[in-house]
């Protein structure tokens, strides 16, 4: 059996970069007890207060983290427009609000997405509905399940993986809408 | 990114949208720049030589290579074109070319400015130093007081009484053709850095595909302000009929333009898939050619509209030519009529 020759691209001068690695956002409660870093892509990095853990409640916290999320979100997308100002050499606030038939359904197939990530272990599980209803379930016993470090590393990897799987969900949207 | 490398721009515009299409046909980018065919590929390779015709002579027609080159082909077939798009934008006019030119033309204002009011620069609006050897004209008549004849009234009316207006016109026709050479300077500046923001969008919205948001951007097209109306002053001596249009530089102007101070057409791009951005680029380029047209006629109009207001009206510019010049030794005569 013959095996197909690659096809030869060639590589981008100065290598890959990830296109979002300068998008650096900031998130905190109002109370400054849990607090989130957006770097890049889709890393996430969890911070609760000193002591915090020991006292928190799983309730308590999944409503914490449930409106960190949301706070997240927003900060992101703030700086998220400042890179793309950056990239393109011009201030970018919004989406421009001129759509045509594809860009209407794009706007509403992208609010009907239910992005989800989960914890390796399956215990912590952050929902997005269009990026605009959250949700964080515990499963009981995660606060027993973890100490303070490797609770933040594991609400980390569920809130990157919730990225990747809206950044997924979109991919598949714009091919479905736009070809 | 810099005009420079336009070329290079567009071989990586061509290799970021191939990518994306490997990417969406199931190709595995292994990092080093080559793509390795989707694994179903290999089924082709795998068929008997006589599949469908047990016992009978049909061969195999397609292997794995040809599925290969087949989507290359295809793909190859909607972004080759690119370079070539952007072939006649790499060597547009440099805009320090124009330099010398203007030097030269800031040269012969100095030498025609008689330092009055009206040798302003009436592009730029700053005033341009007196030439004192011109002012020895204004008290050449002193000189002349005692010099009677038709010789003394002829020079008198054909030179004394004219100078003036005819050294502010040729004043006047020398800044218009620098105010034109600093609109082709500031037409090829803009050219320039519009053509190389085509490329440097068109490769971040190829990177911004994937983002959550539409992925939309503009183009502002500053050359279209780049050639400038400005308000010219009229020519000494048939000013009301001398209707002129004059041009300068946005580069240079400072405050004297009298058009073209709005905001530069914008054309709206989106794109959510490498066909999409190319297109835009595509109608992006179409447009800018069509915009250095344009600014290219507003000089090219001004230019034919001087060459002819300065061929109708000699006399506006040029001094007639003195008798005493096409005479010989014989033709000079006394008052009373006797060859010297």
């Amino acid at each position: 059996m013959n095996q197909p020759a690659p096809v030869v691209l060639g590589t981008p001068p100065g290598g890959r970069r990830d296109p979002l690695a300068d998008l650096d956002a900031h998130a905190s409660t109002p109370d400054g007890r849990v607090g989130v870093r957006i770097r890049g892509r889709s890393s996430l990095t969890v911070t609760l207060a000193p002591g915090y853990y020991d006292q928190v409640t799983e309730t308590e916290l999944s409503r914490q983290l449930t409106q960190l999320a949301r706070l997240a979100f927003v900060q992101r997308t703030r700086a998220y427009y400042e890179l793309r100002s950056r990239a393109f050499g011009r201030t970018v606030t919004r989406e421009s609000s001129s759509y045509g038939a594809r860009d209407l359904s794009f706007t509403a197939g992208r609010a009907s997405i239910v992005a989800s990530g989960s914890s390796p272990d399956g215990r912590i599980r952050v929902t997005a509905a269009g990026m605009e209803s959250w949700t964080v379930d515990l499963e009981p016993g995660t606060l027993a399940a973890y100490d303070e470090a490797g609770f933040c590393a594991a609400v980390a990897a569920a809130g990157h993986d919730l990225i990747e799987d809206q950044f997924r969900q979109i991919r598949r949207l714009k091919d479905e809408i736009y070809g | 990114m810099s005009y420079e490398e336009l070329g290079a721009h567009a071989t990586e515009i061509v290799r970021k949208a191939k990518e994306w299409e490997l990417t969406r046909l199931g190709y595995t980018d292994m990092g080093d720049g080559t793509w390795m065919p989707p694994a179903g590929y290999s089924y082709a390779d795998n068929q008997p030589t006589n599949y469908g015709d047990p016992g009978g002579t049909a061969t195999q027609t397609t292997s794995s290579q040809d599925m290969v080159d087949r989507d290359m082909a295809e793909i190859d077939g909607k972004y080759d074109d690119i370079p070539e798009l952007f072939s006649p934008f790499t060597w547009l006019p440099d805009p320090t070319s124009f330099d010398g030119a203007i030097t030269g033309m800031e040269n012969v204002q100095a030498r025609l400015s008689a330092g009055a009011e009206d040798t302003t620069d009436p592009a730029s609006g700053s005033p341009v130093p007196a030439n004192l050897v011109l002012d020895g004209m204004d008290t050449s008549s002193d000189y002349l007081a005692r010099w009677t004849g038709v010789a003394a009234m002829a020079f008198k009316q054909n030179f004394v009484d004219t100078f003036e207006s005819i050294t502010t016109n040729q004043f006047l026709a020398a800044s218009y053709v620098k105010g034109a050479l600093e609109a082709e300077k500031s037409l090829w500046h803009a050219a320039r850095a519009n053509v190389d923001q085509i490329a440097e969008d068109t490769l971040t919205a190829l990177e911004h595909m994937d983002d959550c948001g539409k992925n939309e951007w503009s183009m502002a097209f500053t050359v279209a302000g780049a050639v400038v109306a400005i308000a010219a002053i009229p020519f000494t001596g048939g000013a009301s009929t001398l209707a002129f249009t004059a041009v300068g530089g946005a580069l240079s102007i400072g405050g004297a333009a009298i058009g073209n101070t709005d905001d530069p057409p914008e054309l709206p791009m989106a794109g959510e898939s490498p066909e999409a951005v190319c297109d835009a680029m595509r109608e992006a380029l179409r447009e800018l050619k069509s915009e250095i047209s344009k600014a290219e006629q507003k000089v090219y109009d001004s230019m034919v509209d001087l060459n002819n207001i300065l061929a109708v009206n000699r006399s506006l510019f040029v001094a007639p030519r003195p008798d005493l010049a096409d005479s010989g030794p014989g033709d000079i005569r006394d008052d009373m009529g006797v060859p010297r």
